[in-house]
């Protein structure tokens, strides 16, 4: 496999996002990583996102600078919009070759999210098919980069 | 009676984009079921505020 970028592929949070359709403006897929030994599917970006701040979520990697904020329920019942997170050590479970050896049908994306600030993420996205490297500034950023691999 | 199809009705929310800073958005969003308002500083942070709102809104439907 030849890589003409360069990228961090030692980063704990790294992963593939393997797109295999392609539909209604939707992409779904399957995502690798380190620490699941096997792919998460997803159906629509939204998924993959949620998959991916939850995984950063548990490895603490990167620590967000801000909290981010939702609607939890205020009659007192339930303060805590999310389960309390267990005090687990997380291991690898999948070597990274597994991971960067993944493709999707359509297309192959590495993604290393390298800081969470401005209750966002910033960091890298390589299109694997292509040999490209891009930055991004933003999960908005993020998400048109991918659709910009489809046209 | 007539079975039109199903359509669930979740949750309405109104959404103000004040900002764009960071690459990514910033303003005010309005769950209008519970008239209850909220800040958002991401494009994240948007998407976080109405998954909480529907999950509150799918569990109370459910019970």
């Amino acid at each position: 496999m030849e890589h003409t970028f360069r990228m961090n592929i030692a980063a704990p949070n790294l992963v593939s996002v393997c797109v295999d359709q392609r539909e209604d403006n939707e992409s779904s897929g399957r995502m690798y990583c380190c620490y699941e030994s096997g792919p998460i599917a997803f159906k629509n970006e939204y998924q993959l996102l949620k998959a991916m701040e939850d995984l950063m979520e548990r490895i603490g990697y990167p620590q967000s600078s801000v909290e981010m904020r939702s609607y939890s329920i205020q009659n007192g019942r339930q303060q805590e919009s999310k389960p309390p997170v267990k005090e687990e050590r997380l291991e690898p479970v999948t070597d990274k070759e597994t991971v960067l050896n993944q493709r999707g049908e359509k297309a192959t994306f590495l993604i290393h999210v390298k800081y969470r600030q401005s209750a966002t993420w910033q960091g890298e996205i390589a299109w694997v098919e292509r040999g490209v490297k891009q930055s991004f500034r933003s999960a908005l950023e993020l998400l048109k980069l991918m659709d910009s691999a489809n046209e | 009676m007539l079975m039109k199809e199903k359509k669930k009705e979740l949750g309405t929310f109104l959404v103000q984009v004040q900002y764009c800073q960071n690459a990514t958005w910033q303003g005010e969003i309005v769950w209008t079921e519970k008239n209850q308002r909220q800040r958002f500083r991401s494009d994240l942070e948007l998407l976080r505020l109405m998954d909480s709102a529907l999950e509150q809104s799918i569990q109370t439907s459910e019970r």
